[in-house]
């Protein structure tokens, strides 16, 4: 009884802001646009799986998910080599410094997540920073914004702490014995990387790699502002269903079969752990 | 000439001298055992011949060969870990070859060598096994046959029965003697349990503030202590200061004269400490040497009972009470008694 008054408003709460929303957001999907306040047909009345249909008949949306797919999945590569070796680092520092190390990590959320984006419109148009310290070293100029490169860096280093810290927190807790074992048992540097730290750090990895993928694939802000135009991704598809269509059951739809395609992977992903 | 030699071996850590200008040599085939409280240096030393830590100064030479700035990967030394230190997502068999594997020994000849050790350490039938899925005591000996397996000219043990409960302890002594004598190899276990050290070692050598007190044979450390220190760590409870006396004679503070034998002549005068064993003092008259006290307090040890006998001029004896032939005749708390001993049990200590 005392268990269910301690979790009742856990439950109150999940219910009504990650359950409701999914439920009220998968029964719009099968509803149909018209024009009007709301723009739909009402819920539940005529369940009509059109919008399913168009979604895979439409080249262009599959199209913009293999297109996000890659995003996240170069994005998620990029994060864990960039972000592997500075959790090492971070965890093999001694431990006064460590503290100080994570705050770097986390100190970009201190800023707005927009404003950080921005920042690095300044750092890649073709007047900015870049650029400009190309010029001095008399190089030509590059065209860095509004291409794949960009929406690449943009992602990465949005989500980069998202890979660092679950990895940290499996680094931080490796027993350094095994690894000096390993080494006294005749294992070069990098064979004891490769034979003990990587190997049980494998949690640590699917942890980031989660946290990292899954937000990336369904990212419109960063492919919206650093990408070309023609980088249609699955959240920039969406915004415009919703925004510039006004067709919410269409874009109601792409999200389900977004939430629903991002579902099984983490299933397997618990079901492994 | 020496298998291990180590020729002024300093550590610092910071300010702090973890080992301080320490020669030592070795012989092959001995099972030398490095004995020190905490803090006193013995981890450091194993850790700087396993190659973890670079020392400030000194020398280790191996066979003849320098090993002094090898990497841990490079050194024919190999070490079992306090916490056993194996790799969780390995099976035994795979631990255990695993410094056969990067000595890039072909797959049959791991194998064999694997079950070999196995047998060696009785473990056959956990080969396929998790380390998770073993006791402690099993992974202890995974650990050592894992040491083992790629003959290092050096074995190096930290501690291997701290972490083993008291009968599983006295029980994997001797399969440590067994194993060390099969293998042939050098032995360097460090440990801060005496009777461990008695037990097992060929030699000890008595570890204080990163130096040797003293390194001898057990019998050599036990019975001829070379100071106050080495004496207290090896459990001599009664340490009384003095000054020699006549010849055969020291005259102890609080107790008065005593007949001591000393191993070689001090002039007369000279401070001195005697150390007593508890188990070489007697209750009751009947030596050559006797005093009169009365009993503190006693302690029930199972073998033996401790009393702590008071004296009338200040001092205090502790004397073990052998129960060999039963409890009837204990002297209670608050009890006249007479403490007599012989005089080669008076060990002169001038340091």
């Amino acid at each position: 009884m005392n268990r269910l008054a301690v979790l009742a408003p856990l439950w109150a709460w999940l219910g009504l802001f990650v359950a409701a929303p999914v439920v009220i957001v998968a029964a719009l999907s099968f509803s149909t646009s018209i024009p009007g306040i709301p723009p739909f047909t009402p819920l539940l009345v005529a369940p009509d799986p059109a919008n399913y249909a168009v979604l895979t008949e439409d080249a262009f949306y599959l199209r913009a998910a293999l297109r996000s797919l890659a995003v996240a999945g170069v994005s998620s590569a990029a994060c864990l080599l960039i972000g592997y070796p500075m959790a090492l680092a971070i965890a093999r520092a001694p431990e006064r410094r460590r503290p100080t190390l994570l705050l770097l990590v986390m100190l970009p959320f201190w800023t707005g997540f927009l404003l950080r984006v921005t920042a690095w419109i300044g750092l890649l148009r073709d007047e900015g920073w870049i650029n400009a310290g190309l010029g001095l070293l008399g190089l030509a100029p590059l065209r860095l914004l509004y291409t794949d490169f960009a929406m690449y860096i943009g992602v990465t280093y949005a989500y980069l702490p998202f890979m660092i810290l679950p990895l940290y927190a499996r680094l931080s807790r490796r027993d350094p014995d095994v690894e000096d074992a390993a080494a006294d048992l005749g294992a070069s540097p990098l064979v004891v990387f490769l034979t003990v730290t990587l190997p049980l750090s494998v949690p640590g990895i699917l942890a980031g790699l989660a946290l990292v993928f899954i937000p990336a694939v369904g990212e419109y802000v960063i492919p919206e502002l650093l990408g070309g135009p023609s980088a249609q991704t699955l959240g920039r598809a969406l915004w415009n269903e919703f925004f510039a269509n006004r067709d919410w059951p269409m874009a109601a739809a792409l999200a389900t079969a977004l939430l629903a395609a991002l579902a099984v992977p983490m299933a397997l992903l618990r079901a492994r752990g | 000439m020496a298998q291990l030699a180590i020729e002024g071996l300093t550590v610092r850590y910071g300010p702090a001298i973890a080992l301080d200008r320490l020669s030592l040599a070795i012989d092959a085939g001995e099972m030398f055992v490095l004995l020190g409280g905490s803090g006193s240096g013995k981890t450091t030393l194993l850790r700087t011949l396993g190659g973890f830590i670079q020392p400030d100064a000194g020398r280790i030479t191996l066979a003849g060969q320098d090993i002094t700035r090898l990497p841990p990967h490079r050194r024919p030394v190999n070490t079992t870990f306090q916490s056993y230190a194996l790799v969780p997502h390995m099976s035994v068999a795979d631990n255990v070859g695993f410094g056969l594997r990067r000595q890039g020994v072909a797959r049959a000849e791991i194998a064999a060598r694997v079950r070999e050790l196995l047998e060696l350490v009785r473990l056959s039938d956990f080969a396929t096994r998790r380390p998770d899925a073993l006791s402690g005591g099993q992974r202890q000996r995974v650990a050592l046959a894992r040491a083992l397996a790629p003959r290092p000219r050096l074995l190096l043990l930290d501690e291997p029965m701290s972490a083993l409960d008291r009968n599983l302890r006295e029980q994997t002594r001797h399969e440590l003697l067994r194993i060390q004598r099969g293998a042939g190899t050098t032995f360097v276990l460090v440990t801060h349990d005496q009777d461990e050290a008695l037990a097992m070692a060929t030699r000890i050598g008595l570890l204080h503030q990163g130096r040797l007190a003293q390194v001898g044979t057990p019998a050599e450390i036990y019975e001829r202590p070379a100071s106050r220190y080495v004496a207290a760590f090896m459990g001599a409870a009664n340490l009384l200061p003095g000054r020699v006396g006549p010849p055969g004679t020291v005259e102890l503070d609080g107790i008065g004269p005593v007949r001591a034998a000393a191993p070689a002549p001090l002039p007369p005068g000279s401070v001195i400490h005697v150390a007593l064993r508890p188990e070489r003092l007697r209750i009751g008259a009947g030596g050559a040497n006797q005093v009169n006290g009365t009993v503190a307090e006693s302690a029930y040890r199972g073998g033996s009972v401790d009393h702590l006998v008071r004296l009338p001029g200040g001092a205090a004896l502790t004397v073990a009470q052998s129960l060999g032939e039963g409890t009837a005749a204990l002297p209670q708390p608050g009890a006249a008694v007479t403490v007599s001993w012989d005089p080669d049990a008076c060990v002169l200590l001038t340091e």
